[in-house]
């Protein structure tokens, strides 16, 4: 797994340029749009996952998977390293965020530091959300395609909760009480389970498509 | 392990049109050649070797192992170059050399330095930008450096000049040379490669293989038999394996050079080759 880390890292210079104008826009924003933390942050930490993910396609391009999968390492390690490599963009992303936060508040730009711990990892969680999307469509649909069946996907999967709320609109309104009663507390480790079923969901079926993959 | 690197019994491929249905055996100690035309089955032979797709019929073993249960060390014992397929073109020299360190225990760094210099391969180039001689190059290095027992080559010396083709059969020579029970195998459409180079030489053809011998019996004792039409009546055809008419009459394949030169004296007897007994075996008819 240290090779391939090595190489995912090395790929990650080529697009060093458009990584650090992230950054610089998203510290800038914490800096000069005081009170709204939120975007920002969730700007940075989502394109660190699509630039995790996209070096799936830096390993296809030009045919590269054939030669890449003769070195020693297995499937599963390869499925393992990409999650694992998207986790340390997206947590190194929020990282310097919470650093350029602090540096605002320090500049006397920043927002009220108390509730800012929970919003940092529900976006760490969003941002492992959005891996667990964008990892297996890669796998799956490679460079180009992987753009049109997010599309799709996303397409589908708006179309779907938009219909069942309209199907279920009069039964809506009692789940909702009922949720709200249970607390934010258990609201919230709920929350943390379904993100880590749909975690472990994803690496199922990412470890799915490569088994039938052929190079 | 068994005394076979490498070893497939009547592996079988289906693309569409195309099927593969070979066998081949890499002993420890020989390099062994693969020679035929482009889409002859070469790349897909050594693919399914590797694992990289799932053979429809038959077995491989490589190592010993079904490629399909390789394990990252069994992996670590290989040393690949294919074709069709490299590292990334955006990647660095000096990046393929922290890769191959982070991938490999057994890396030999100061040897990858050496002959990357002694290569003029640009250590902070995009590989990308490198001439196809470069990158060939740097394919072999970066499957030599390792220690591996059995090296697999995919035409690694296509279209490069004379002198790069030469650097690189030098180095896959000194690579033999260091360790007795290592095994090369190479595929190339370059008979001249093949022929200075291989113990023995498989040839393959619409992904069957036509032939395997061991190259000094392919360069003693075949030949080819330029005949007209009356000597042709007249020829013993007992050793003869092709025949292939020709303006002037017959070209006839033999693998019994001595039997044709002692008893036949009136015919010209031309010196095998790869080349000619490839075309023969190809397009030649049995009799």
């Amino acid at each position: 797994m240290k090779g391939l880390l090595v190489k995912d890292f090395r790929l990650l210079t080529v697009n060093r340029e458009f990584i650090i104008l992230t950054l610089i826009l998203g510290v800038g924003m914490l800096i000069f749009a005081s009170g709204r933390q939120l975007f920002p942050l969730m700007f940075v930490m989502f394109v660190a996952a699509i630039v995790g993910a996209g070096t799936i396609n830096d390993d296809e391009a030009d045919n590269g998977n054939a030669f890449l999968f003769t070195m020693p390492f297995s499937v599963r390690e390869y499925v393992a390293e990409k999650y694992l490599f998207c986790f340390m963009l997206s947590f190194g992303a929020m990282v310097i965020m919470a650093v350029g936060a602090a540096a605002a508040v320090l500049l006397g730009k920043g927002d009220r530091v108390s509730g800012l711990g929970i919003t940092y990892v529900l976006s760490l969680v969003a941002a492992v959300l959005m891996q667990a999307w964008t990892i297996p469509v890669n796998l799956r649909f490679g460079g180009r395609k992987s753009n049109i069946a997010n599309a799709v996907i996303f397409f589908v999967v708006f179309a779907a909760i938009t219909l069942i709320l309209n199907l279920f609109t009069p039964g809506i309104g009692p789940v909702f009480e009922t949720v709200s009663a249970m607390g934010l507390k258990v609201i919230a480790a709920a929350g943390f389970v379904a993100a880590a079923l749909i975690y472990a969901a994803s690496i199922a079926v990412s470890l799915r498509i490569m088994a039938k993959k052929e190079f | 392990m068994s005394e076979y690197l490498l070893k497939a019994d009547r592996l079988k491929k289906n693309y569409g049109g195309f099927t593969l249905d070979c066998s081949l055996e890499v002993p420890k100690g020989r390099i062994t050649g693969i020679v035929g035309r482009n889409g002859a089955g070469k790349t897909t032979l050594f693919k399914a070797a590797l694992g990289l797709i799932k053979a429809d019929g038959g077995s491989v073993r490589i190592l010993g192992k079904d490629p399909l249960r390789l394990t990252a060390e069994d992996k670590a014992k290989t040393g690949v170059a294919l074709s069709d397929s490299g590292f990334n073109g955006f990647l660095k020299v000096r990046d393929v050399k922290r890769i191959l360190k982070g991938f490999y225990a057994g890396f030999d760094e100061a040897y990858f330095d050496e002959q990357a210099e002694k290569m003029q391969l640009p250590v902070n180039k995009n590989i990308k930008e490198f001439s196809t001689g470069m990158k060939a190059k740097l394919k072999v290095l970066a499957a030599v450096t390792h220690g591996a027992e059995l090296l697999i080559m995919d035409e690694p010396t296509a279209g490069l000049d004379v002198v790069a083709r030469n650097e690189l059969l030098e180095m896959l020579n000194e690579y033999m040379e260091k360790d007795e029970n290592r095994a090369v195998v190479i595929s190339s459409h370059i008979s001249g490669d093949l022929e200075g180079l291989c113990d023995d030489i498989y040839m393959i053809d619409e992904g069957r293989i036509v032939l395997h011998e061991d190259t000094d019996v392919l360069m003693d004792s075949y030949a080819v038999l330029k005949v007209d039409e009356e000597q042709f009546k007249g020829l013993d055809k007992s050793h003869i394996l092709r025949v292939k008419r020709e303006p002037f009459g017959y070209s006839c394949l033999t693998g019994e050079k001595n039997f044709y030169t002692e008893n036949c004296p009136g015919i010209v007897v031309e010196r095998g080759g790869i080349d000619s007994v490839m075309t023969l075996m190809i397009k030649g008819e049995e009799i």
